[in-house]
């Protein structure tokens, strides 16, 4: 049994109740399982450098998840593929769209199976989820044990929602790690209460993820060759002819 | 030797010189060879008893036997301390591979960070963190008596052992039996001419932290029973008492006594700290009864905020019990808890009248010849002083 | 309170008056300025000069105050209405005076060494040569490393300060709701020490409106920080976030005023943002590297070497330890909640006491968080002397950046004591580094 697989269970059982006080306000959607299906159509760019800029305040058309109304976010891996329904996308609560204007409260949940996923995919899956700048329109703030985010005026004109908020964190989790084969997302932005009692099982999934982060340390061991101290380093000479393909490199990647 | 196995008098102290000049011991070995387990631990504030009423060996880490931190030097920078780097640099050479369990502690900064450095690198089974706090008032003691009850629990999981009560208790009493015969013998120190040096002491003193304890009383009390030979002990040109945190090295003790500095009682972390009040065997719950004595109620080192008056009263009873001449405060570099300890401490025997020398270290002993004419002109002055006071009356 | 002499009293605001004036020339000089920095920086000062000017009056009128320390909720001290100063002021408002560097011998001389971190000596200095302020009462911090509990052990120590009332919170190691709910209790036994020696009552709608008033403070902040993540970014060393993080903490917290210098404080910095206009207004500049100083700022060397990373290198200090404040918002509905929250700010989110009082993966997290977030090109750990947990853990840090594809610099300095490492030293190791790393 995989480490999170008493979390999910959990979780699958609070979204049956979170579902049945909502119900009039329950979406389950359905998106393509391939990652460039994922991503075709959808009318807003995703990746590294999407939203290049910042949303200042005054873009802002719907805010999700700010800690004052009730947030949280986690990431759930297993090895069992029956855990997870891929490319399932459940909303329980308002959707984007009919909320501008507002400050709603945000539990998401990323669910994520592959048959071959271990300990030490889990920092990557970890990272993939939280989405930072990558999805045009839409900023996550920097902290972390929230998602917090922005959606721009632009954005939201263009129609962006939780369907495409869903399939661009499914495409990026997907991409992140390839033994990823399913994958699903809840979003909940129902009530303060509903996103608290989602919250409960993200902090106990936190104290499991924290315990994988240091036996990954172990097992990767430490890098003691190298402390930047080029004046004792007998490898000085090759590290030279690297730096010029490292300063291409970065130059590159800083140019999006 | 089978556990339990009475030895002479002279087996004894040799036992004690072996046992606290080695890491994996003879007694060490054999316990693991029967199938015991080791658990290490870092800090006099650690309740031992509590290991050894889970049946493991409760192991005191030191870095003895490093020559060298160049592989804990990727790890630590040179603004840490020497002990903690030293220690870890044996871990990383697979020195403490006979542990199947390490509690780490928030001693101080440097050796904290061993518990981080170890768990990323090294796999010890059983590695956990205790939060020691730094006041020594009632909600503290609440506090360690739930951290210990804590840590009672994860040993039971993890070593498939029920930790009753009743074996607490037996576990401290056997403990309390052994800081009994310890605190016996120092104050045999107090005479004219001690029987024992302060290097004998202190590897008896280093031995009770590395060798299953039931064999340690017994051996204890048969080095009470037959002391070293009196010519061991050399004429005491002055009497000093040492004062600092983790010395364990015997050698420094011997440079020290070998300027004509006998060394007649301490409080290190190795010394009287240990051992000089016992644990209350009449409190109903032991685990409360630990974490009273570990918090408030034994001899406390700097890191105990608001106990420096409890502190400078225990040297000041000593120094006057065992007629000491001189204090000396050995520091490891970068301890910034006896720094600032030894400048209260300086001021407060100033106005006692009685001579205080600061000695700064490392963890393996380097600049003996230092060390040397250091103490050597402390007994000096010292010595002066004496006659010059003897003159006036 | 304390009983001294007027001479006892002078000489115990000999320094602090010295620093005062220094501010107030700062303030003469700066108020002429145009620009948004500019008021903001004058703003700032004219707080901290009013802060000053209380405390001389406590001082010269036997009126309450207390010495504290940040990080202690100090938002209980403005619901009281308690003056208070804050006893490591000077190395870290003041460490570049003249003065200061003589004192940092006489530290020396007086048997503390070299090794233990400048911050801690110099107040332990002040307080033995009776050049600090001495307050009705006191409050310790016993985190976030060794130094701290020593220093005010010190103070309890002193004969000048013997008769002083203290109270020090005690900070568990670990960071869960146990560890949260402990430290709250002891913030209301603070507060308890604090009503009896000082006379001061702590009214409860008094402290909400404080918490309130600082939650908006801590709003505009967060605000702000997102800013900080535009390329380039509108704020590099000044202002930001350890002006930020004094305000909030040190200055007047809890306070209208600071709430309205930190709205405009972002104000200025979304100005800046959209007119896409980056750290320095020089002709030509270009943000060229983006990093992440994960230390206080070298308070002791400041304006010989923060100027110097953005003109020479085109370097931002995009992201420093005192302006990384994940904070909690305090949630005020009653007693429990208000204590519990401000517990888990403190205890939690300060900078250097989240990184710094726990295991070390408060630094790794802070590290890839901040390198995402940020878009940070190069991380450095200065390596203050003093910080010794940090050190220990340097490895774990460069480990995370090499796991990030990040370049990491551990330098090795005081950031109170040019002497330690020279800033020419620190100017090479910081060249060599961005040019072995391609930077800039």
């Amino acid at each position: 049994m995989a480490a999170f697989d008493e979390c999910i269970f959990e979780l699958i059982a609070q979204l049956g109740t979170l579902k049945e006080r909502n119900a009039a306000q329950v979406q389950e959607l359905y998106a393509p399982g391939a990652p460039a299906d994922l991503v075709e159509g959808l009318g807003v760019r995703i990746g590294a450098g999407a939203n290049p800029g910042i949303i200042l305040r005054g873009d802002t058309s719907v805010e999700l998840g700010n800690p004052e109304v009730g947030s949280c976010s986690a990431l759930l891996w297993t090895d069992d593929l029956s855990l997870v329904v891929d490319g399932r996308i459940t909303v329980i609560g308002p959707d984007v769209p009919e909320s501008v204007g507002q400050s709603l409260p945000l539990a998401q949940v990323v669910l994520v199976a592959g048959s071959g996923l271990d300990h030490g995919d889990h920092e990557a899956l970890q990272q993939s989820a939280h989405v930072s700048d990558q999805v045009e329109g839409y900023m996550a703030k920097s902290t972390s044990e929230f998602v917090w985010a922005r959606v721009s005026h632009e954005a939201v004109a263009q129609g962006i929602d939780f369907a495409i908020l869903g399939r661009a964190l499914l495409y990026l989790v997907k991409t992140s790690v390839a033994k990823v084969s399913a994958a699903e997302v809840v979003f909940v932005t129902a009530s303060r209460e509903d996103v608290d009692a989602v919250a409960t099982l993200v902090r106990q999934a936190r104290v499991i993820g924290a315990r994988i982060v240091t036996d990954n340390w172990r097992e990767r061991g430490f890098d003691l060759d190298c402390d930047f101290d080029c004046s004792s380093c007998s490898d000085e000479e090759i590290c030279d002819d690297i730096r010029d393909v490292l300063v291409a490199t970065h130059a590159k990647s800083r140019s999006g | 030797m089978d556990k339990g196995d009475r030895v002479s008098g002279d087996n004894a102290w040799q036992t004690f010189r072996e046992v606290a000049g080695t890491l994996l011991n003879s007694h060490v070995r054999e316990w693991k060879e029967s199938g015991e387990k080791v658990v290490g631990f870092f800090c006099s504030a650690v309740p031992e008893e509590l290991l050894t009423a889970a049946g493991v060996l409760p192991f005191r880490m030191r870095g003895t036997g490093s020559t060298s931190t160049e592989l804990a030097d990727a790890f630590f920078t040179p603004i840490n301390c020497s002990f903690p780097r030293h220690t870890f640099n044996q871990a990383l050479l697979g020195e403490f591979d006979f542990l199947d369990g390490l509690i780490c502690i928030n001693s101080c900064d440097h050796v904290r960070r061993v518990y981080d450095n170890w768990t990323r690198t090294l796999d010890t089974g059983f590695v956990h963190v205790m939060s020691l706090p730094r006041k020594i008032e009632q909600p503290q003691v609440d506090w360690y008596h739930d951290e210990i009850a804590l840590l009672k629990g994860k040993l039971e999981a993890h070593f498939g052992v029920e930790i009753t009560d009743d074996r607490l208790r037996e576990a401290i009493a056997l403990h309390n039996r052994i800081r009994r015969l310890q605190k016996e013998l120092y104050e045999m120190r107090s005479a004219d001419r001690p029987p024992v040096s302060g290097t004998r002491a202190l590897e008896l003193m280093v031995a009770g932290t590395a060798m299953p304890r039931e064999s340690y009383a017994l051996l204890l009390a048969d080095a009470l029973a037959d002391m070293p030979p009196p010519e061991e002990v050399g004429p005491a040109r002055v009497r000093v008492m040492i004062v600092g945190g983790e010395l364990d090295d015997p050698e420094y003790v011997r440079t020290v006594e070998e300027q004509g500095a006998l060394v007649v009682t301490d409080s290190t972390c190795f010394g009287t700290r240990l051992m000089w009040e016992p644990v209350d065997e009449g409190e109903p719950d032991p685990v409360r009864a630990l974490a009273r004595y570990y918090i408030s109620e034994r001899p406390s080192c700097p890191r105990m905020y608001g106990d420096q008056p409890r502190r400078i009263a225990h040297i000041r009873d000593l120094v006057r019990q065992f007629g000491v001449d001189g204090v000396i405060g050995e520091r490891l570099m970068f301890c910034d808890q006896w720094l600032v300890e030894y400048f209260m401490t300086a001021l407060d025997l100033k106005d006692d009248g009685i001579p205080f020398l600061q000695l700064d270290r490392e963890y393996v002993m380097s600049g003996k010849g230092q060390l040397q004419t250091r103490v050597q002109a402390f007994v000096e002055t010292i010595e002066a002083a004496k006659e010059s006071s003897a003159c006036q009356v | 309170m304390p009983s001294l002499t007027v001479q006892e009293k002078e000489r115990s605001l000999r320094r602090y008056k010295m620093e005062r004036d220094h501010f107030a020339s700062l303030l003469e000089a700066v108020l002429p300025i145009p620009g948004e920095e500019f008021e903001l920086y004058a703003r700032q000062l004219e707080i901290l000069l009013d802060s000053k000017a209380v405390i001389v009056d406590c001082v010269e009128n036997d009126k309450p105050f207390i010495g504290g320390y940040f990080c202690n909720a100090p938002e209980l001290f403005s619901a009281m209405d308690l003056p208070w100063f804050m006893v490591m002021e000077t190395p870290f408002l003041a460490s570049s005076e003249p003065y200061v560097l003589q004192e940092i011998d006489n530290t020396a001389q007086m048997g503390l060494g070299t090794d233990l971190c400048t911050a801690i000596r110099l107040p332990i200095y002040y307080i033995s040569e009776g050049l600090m302020p001495v307050p009705t009462a006191a409050l310790g911090l016993l985190y976030p490393c060794d130094g701290a509990p020593m220093l005010h052990q010190v103070m309890q120590h002193n004969k000048n300060w013997k008769n002083v009332p203290l109270y020090s919170c005690d900070p568990p190691y670990t960071s869960d709701e146990r560890a949260v709910n402990y430290f709250a209790d002891e913030l209301k036994r603070m507060a308890e020490f604090l009503e009896k020696h000082t006379g001061a009552t702590l009214e409860i709608d008094r402290l909400r409106t404080a918490c309130e008033e600082s939650n908006a403070a801590y709003r505009w902040w967060q605000e702000y920080n997102e800013l900080r993540r535009n390329v380039p970014s509108p704020h590099g060393w000044s202002p930001g976030g350890s002006m930020a993080f004094a305000m909030a903490q040190c200055f007047k917290v809890g306070d209208p005023r600071s709430t309205a210098w930190f709205e405009q404080l972002y104000r200025c910095a979304e100005n800046r943002v959209k007119a896409g206009k980056g750290a320095s207004d020089a002709p030509g500049w270009k943000e060229r590297i983006r990093l992440f100083w994960f230390d206080i700022l070298p308070m002791g060397w400041l304006p010989q070497f923060m100027p110097w990373l953005e003109e020479e290198w085109g370097a931002v200090l995009v992201m420093d330890m005192f302006g990384n404040y994940p904070y909690t918002l305090i949630d005020t509905t009653n007693e429990d909640t208000i204590f519990h929250d401000l517990a888990k700010r403190n205890l939690l989110d300060a900078p250097m006491i989240r990184q710094a009082r726990g295991t070390a993966d408060n630094f790794s997290n802070d590290i890839r968080r901040t390198v995402k977030d940020y878009k940070i090109d190069c991380v450095i750990w200065p390596g203050h002397m003093g910080h010794k947990d940090g050190s220990a853990a340097s490895g774990i840090m460069r480990q995370t950046c090499r796991e990030l594809g990040v370049p990491f610099l551990q330098i090795g300095l005081d950031l109170f004591d040019p002497r330690y490492t020279s800033v020419d030293e620190v100017k090479d190791k910081v060249s060599e580094f961005f040019s072995a790393m391609g930077l800039g």
